[in-house]
């Protein structure tokens, strides 16, 4: 049978970390776990609360058999509370009801876990109400945060917390997971693999609806940008634009192309995500590396306008004229822009 | 599980439990209670909201022991509807409660009695007897300033604490007005308050609901906890940590003018000006003179009003202005055919006694208007 904290993929050195934490007994009061999506943060502020209320507790993991356990996993445990986004973010009333509910001591278990999931969404009076009850910390509680980016926090809160850094998931422990818990056939899972930049919930994202053939769609038709004439160009752009599906998620695709690109022209060694072509590597050796980070950041900035509602066919044109000029060496950055 | 209840005895029991549970935050199983019919002729009821736990239990009869935890509130609105005077209840494979009655039916989805949050009863902690219409008197007379919320200034609960002269005290206040309660300390000899305990406000609406029909009970207290149990109820409730203001700074020590009126005439004439308040024009100004109290209160969108009172009362002239609802329910919480009024100047309170109820202390800070 997995134990509590083995069903948390990966993460070795925080589990170690949190082992040896629960081990001594000197638990911080605040615990934030930050790191990119999908890399199990939550899972892991879960069994971490778990094995932290275990009576069973055996130095190393939680029981999964004991009442406690079995309550956090029904989600019926009184000592366990969480907080999550109410819409698009964590609101002042919910950490004014998270502190009428922790001014009493725990119910049965040795420490009531407040799990915040996704503390970047805190609103900023949110964030005041809560900096507030992590400068006093009531007796025998554990808050856990987690968080994309712990710059995405107040810097008060922040310090205020004992700070844990989740990593990206190997690659293998991915294939893996892919190939046994989701069946996924092993070549396809090789692909997702490298495309997921180790978030696990990318790479099922990935597998999902044909993502996959889209990403690869995409890509051909990045690659033959620097073919097409300009007519050609803005009538893919147009249809582009169009599309339903997430503009967003393919301009990420473009972006780990562009990577590809970068570490092509600086080393051989490294491992790409995509299949280069020759052709193209060819042309990538030949680039101006500026040229290549430019235009990678171009991407990065097209992404946020998204984010800001801008004009979904011009960032397309935008960055689809940055590739093809690129690509074709001319390099037309207007330095006077 | 299966029992047959009367359908009074239900209904009576659940509208009891239906105060403890929880319905604002999202954990279902606190919005449960857990039935346990384990004995031949018992049935338990346990509810918890973490803050407060109650345990109580009919006597009916129980076909096949056994437990579960079902919402309160849903139990309860189907109980009511239903017409019959017998009620079965039987537990159904794939979690479910089966209530029947005449040709009625209802599946009630449930939860297993073993996600329940296991309460402590304390049940090995030695409980004193103590007088149940004094503990109620005493936290009726100070529930009323107990804030509904806590803020900086105030704490949300009724402050117990031992004083000078071995006597005990209950006090709340909501940092506008300060209510306060004395009895003689051997009513509470053995429990072990310490330096005092705070009964969080929830705890105090319940204590007195559960007290008004009962003249003894038992309490005790232990681990941050207060146990208060009647013949047929344990209530428990998780005591409020931090610390109560230091509340005796604002009393002025000396209050040179005080005057004594007639309980209802001051009531009644209270209520007459009320009328023309409002939530933004609450004020009511006590104008004393010698022999006569003038009240007036209103605004001038609707209109004042004024009325006069005889008092006894023979020292200098002066006047201040109170909020009218604290001032009325200081006055209803009082048992005594007269009101004592004390006053030192406008940066102090206004305290109000009353003669004939030992042990009962009100204080309001005045207002500015």
């Amino acid at each position: 049978m997995t134990m509590s904290f083995e069903k948390v993929l990966g993460q070795s050195r925080s589990k170690r970390f949190l082992q040896q934490v629960a081990r001594t007994g000197h638990l911080p009061h605040a615990l934030l776990f930050s790191g990119m999506e999908g890399i199990g943060k939550t899972a892991l502020a879960f069994e971490f609360a778990k094995l932290v209320n275990c009576p069973e507790f055996d130095g190393l993991d939680a029981c999964d058999r004991c009442a406690s356990c079995r309550k956090a996993d029904s989600g019926h445990h009184p000592d366990l509370l969480w907080v999550r986004s109410d819409g698009m973010f964590i609101k002042v009333d919910q950490i004014r009801e998270l502190r009428r509910q922790t001014r009493f001591r725990p119910f049965e278990g040795r420490r009531r876990v407040i799990i915040l999931a996704d503390a970047q969404n805190l609103r900023e009076e949110a964030g005041n109400a809560l900096l507030k009850l992590l400068e006093e910390p009531p007796d025998r509680h554990l808050f856990i945060l987690t968080v994309l980016e712990p710059q995405m926090l107040l810097p008060t809160i922040v310090s205020r917390c004992c700070h844990v850094r989740l990593q990206p998931l190997e690659d293998e422990i991915i294939r893996d997971h892919l190939v046994a818990r989701l069946d996924i056939p092993a070549p396809v899972a090789r692909d997702v693999t490298r495309l997921c930049g180790g978030s696990l919930e990318r790479a099922r994202w990935l597998t999902e609806d044909g993502r996959l053939a889209h990403w690869k769609e995409i890509l051909e038709t990045v690659q033959r940008l620097r073919r097409l004439s300009f007519f050609d160009l803005f009538d893919l752009t147009a249809r582009w634009a169009l599309k339903k599906e997430d503009l967003e998620q393919d301009l990420e695709c473009i972006k780990l192309w562009v990577r590809d690109l970068v570490l092509c022209r600086l080393s051989d060694s490294e491992a790409s995500t995509f299949d280069l072509d020759d052709d193209l590597r060819r042309i990538a050796r030949n680039l101006d590396a500026e040229d290549l980070f430019f235009l990678y950041d171009m991407i990065e900035q097209a992404l946020q306008r998204f984010r800001l509602n801008a004009n979904r066919q011009l960032t397309v044109e935008g960055v689809c004229l940055a590739i093809k000029d690129i690509l074709n060496g001319q390099g037309s950055r207007n330095t006077l822009s | 599980m299966k029992i047959h209840v009367d359908k009074t005895n239900l209904t009576q029991v659940l509208q009891k439990i239906q105060n403890v549970t929880e319905r604002k935050t999202g954990m279902t199983i606190l919005s449960n209670t857990l039935i346990k019919a384990e004995g031949r002729q018992d049935v338990e009821f346990l509810v918890t909201d973490l803050e407060l736990s109650l345990w109580t239990k009919i006597e009916t009869q129980v076909e096949v022991p056994g437990s579960l935890t079902v919402s309160a509130r849903k139990l309860f609105d189907v109980v009511r509807e239903i017409p019959q005077n017998m009620i079965e209840l039987e537990s159904l494979p794939y979690d479910k409660l089966l209530v029947r009655a005449g040709r009625s039916r209802f599946e009630l989805s449930t939860i297993p009695a073993s996600d329940f949050p296991s309460i402590h009863f304390y049940e090995e902690t030695e409980l004193v007897d103590i007088d149940a219409v004094l503990l109620w008197k005493a936290l009726n007379k100070t529930a009323y300033a107990i804030p509904s919320d806590d803020d900086s200034f105030s704490i949300s609960g009724v402050f117990l604490h031992p004083v000078e002269g071995g006597r005990l005290r209950f006090v709340s206040t909501d940092s506008h007005r300060l209510a306060s309660f004395e009895m003689p300390a051997e009513v509470f000899s053995s429990i072990p308050i310490g330096g005092g305990v705070i009964i969080p406000r929830k705890g105090v609406l319940e204590m007195l609901r559960l007290l008004e029909k009962e003249t003894m009970a038992s309490l005790g207290i232990e681990e941050k906890c207060l146990i208060l149990r009647t013949p047929s109820t344990f209530l428990s409730v998780q005591l409020l940590e931090g610390h109560f203001p230091e509340y005796q700074a604002i009393i002025p020590s000396s209050r040179p003018y005080a005057f004594e009126t007639d309980w209802e005439a001051l009531y009644y004439g209270l209520r007459r000006v009320a009328v023309l308040t409002s939530q933004t024009w609450r004020h009511v100004r006590l104008t004393v003179k010698k022999g006569s109290l003038e009240l007036d209160a209103g605004n001038p969108e609707l209109g004042k009003a004024n009325d006069v009172l005889d008092i006894d009362y023979e020292g200098e002239d002066f006047s201040v202005s109170f909020n009218i609802r604290y001032v009325m329910e200081t006055i209803q919480a009082m048992e005594s055919s007269r009101v004592r009024f004390e006053w030192a100047d406008d940066a102090h309170g206004g305290v109000f006694l009353g003669p004939d109820d030992e042990g009962y202390f009100s204080l309001i800070m005045p207002m500015i208007v």
